[in-house]
């Protein structure tokens, strides 16, 4: 198995596991127990979380948008 | 006087939902003119991403919600984790052989289409969290 593979494999399986567990989520089961919306919802109650996900979402943005 | 947040559940006013949607979809197809690497392109993230940055930094959220330490938790190791791998594959040579997320949507994000696409995603998810 070459690299490629493994790290396309992987990037997979992270990617998969969100989504289970996102729909777990919605349905009130899983490990969260929650959407990763409700979670984002959440984390930006306080200013520091809000600094934190929209710092994220606007480096997200340049880095493949912009870069 | 505090304003009572909306509970979370309310859909967020009609108005102002229909003014925003038609206008990320509106500036997307317009921003993925400007190809990746150039000035236009800077421009096209950098001015919608301040504005956004600078509203949802002073706006308090309507919708209230709390999330168990749990899902937080999960949350959190799932985002850690697909940042370590990221981190690897840079670290190994961030090449064909080694490619981190970026090469695999370079292909992608290289067409019009796809730009589209990608500003619809990044913006609608910024405007989503500045409407909460």
């Amino acid at each position: 198995m070459t690299a490629r593979a493994v790290i396309t494999a992987g990037f997979l399986a992270i990617l998969l596991v969100m989504l289970v567990v996102d729909v777990a989520g919605r349905r009130g089961v899983g490990p969260a127990r929650a959407p990763l919306g409700e979670a984002l919802t959440a984390a930006i109650r306080t200013t520091a979380g809000r600094a934190l996900v929209l710092g994220v979402w606007l480096w997200l943005g340049w880095h493949f948008l912009a870069r | 006087m505090t304003p009572t947040p909306r509970p979370v559940d309310e859909p967020a006013p009609v108005a102002r939902v229909r003014l925003l949607w038609p206008a990320v979809i509106g500036y997307a197809l317009v921003a993925a003119v400007a190809r990746p690497l150039t000035g236009p392109a800077a421009g096209a993230v950098l001015l919608p991403g301040g504005a956004l940055l600078a509203v949802g930094l002073r706006r308090v959220p309507d919708r209230l919600r709390q999330v168990g330490p749990r899902a937080a938790v999960v949350w959190l190791g799932l985002g850690v984790l697909f940042c370590l791998w990221e981190l690897g594959a840079l670290l190994a040579g961030n090449d064909e052989a080694h490619p981190t997320f970026s090469i695999f949507t370079d292909p992608l994000l290289d067409t019009y289409p796809g730009r589209v696409v990608g500003y619809l995603l990044w913006l609608g998810t910024g405007a989503w969290l500045v409407t909460r």
